[in-house]
């Protein structure tokens, strides 16, 4: 006999397993893709800079230029700033840039090839408006039933 | 990425048949959803990077998009998921046609580290073309009250 009770339950059960299982999967992606990253980074290469002496790193995380010199420029990434020797075309200080370098474990970089980010501010400030607007249409066409925990159709 | 500006105009032209109209909005969120959940994180706290390289992968997002739909009522789960998908789709299929020098996409994670672009644009190069988006977006809305308006 078809019971709406049990099937109700069986529906809360199928619906707690997914998220559970979702909830898991990327918890575990999260930390597979932390701990087995291949890329080498700016930082280990400070940590250990006998090991990484001479190999070629790809730079791109938050990299901002700080000062230009005559023979290369210097870039800040955590706070922490390195100089890097070659030639810099037309960047500026405060630049973001992404950048290919040979790094040597005296603790500078040798620049292979870089691109400037220009205008990546005001990327990040162009993106803000969608995402509320996203946010406005999503609430406009539905709205959150607490007492089933989940979002419904406005009609 | 392109910024969300692109990725939006790209759903919006896309969602106009009426077909889209009853969960455009459910598409417009799958078409920013990779940004917006790895992006902030970063952006606000850089050494969080590391953690974020699963999040704009399409098996994440596969995931995330099953997770986001069982908090939709039953009668309309199914549409829901298969329009958040679509909209995930929309937004690879433009990060697809950038290039990086440094990084891009791992389409294969946590299979493969190796990753693939088609290298037509820089990340920042649609910028250049926000107000020209905008505009159409406006025209199109100006287009769609005059219609309606005309109705009887």
């Amino acid at each position: 006999m078809f019971s709406p009770a049990r099937s109700k339950n069986k529906n809360t059960h199928h619906r707690l397993s997914v998220i559970l299982i979702c909830s898991m999967a990327m918890l575990g992606l999260i930390i597979y893709g932390k701990v087995y990253n291949p890329a080498v980074t700016l930082e280990m290469c400070l940590i250990q800079p006998d090991k990484y002496d001479g190999r070629t790193i790809a730079i791109g995380t938050e990299i901002t230029v700080h000062e230009i010199f005559p023979d290369g420029f210097t870039i800040k990434q955590f706070g922490r700033i390195v100089k890097v020797k070659g030639r810099a075309g037309n960047i500026a200080p405060d630049d973001f840039i992404t950048l290919s370098a040979v790094f040597h474990k005296q603790g500078w970089l040798e620049l292979k090839s870089y691109h400037v980010a220009k205008k990546r501010r005001f990327k990040i400030f162009v993106s803000i408006f969608p995402a509320l607007l996203v946010v406005f249409i999503f609430f406009k066409s539905y709205t959150f039933d607490l007492k089933r925990f989940v979002f419904t159709e406005r009609h | 990425m392109p910024d969300l500006l692109t990725h939006y105009t790209a759903a919006y032209f896309i969602s106009r048949p009426s077909a889209f109209a009853r969960f455009r909005a459910v598409f417009y969120l799958g078409t920013i959803l990779p940004d917006i959940i790895s992006r902030p994180f970063y952006i606000l706290v850089p050494k969080l990077a590391v953690y974020t390289v699963a999040m704009h992968t399409p098996v994440f997002l596969v995931f995330l998009c099953l997770f986001i739909t069982e908090f939709f009522q039953n009668d309309i789960k199914k549409v829901v998921r298969n329009y958040l998908f679509l909209g995930v789709l929309l937004h690879f299929a433009l990060d697809l046609l950038q290039k990086h020098l440094v990084g891009g996409y791992f389409w294969f994670f946590p299979f493969s580290w190796k990753t693939f672009e088609i290298g037509l644009f820089w990340p920042e190069t649609p910028l250049r073309f926000t107000p020209v988006w905008v505009l159409l977006i406006l025209i199109s809305e100006c287009v769609i009250f005059i219609k309606k308006r005309k109705r009887p």
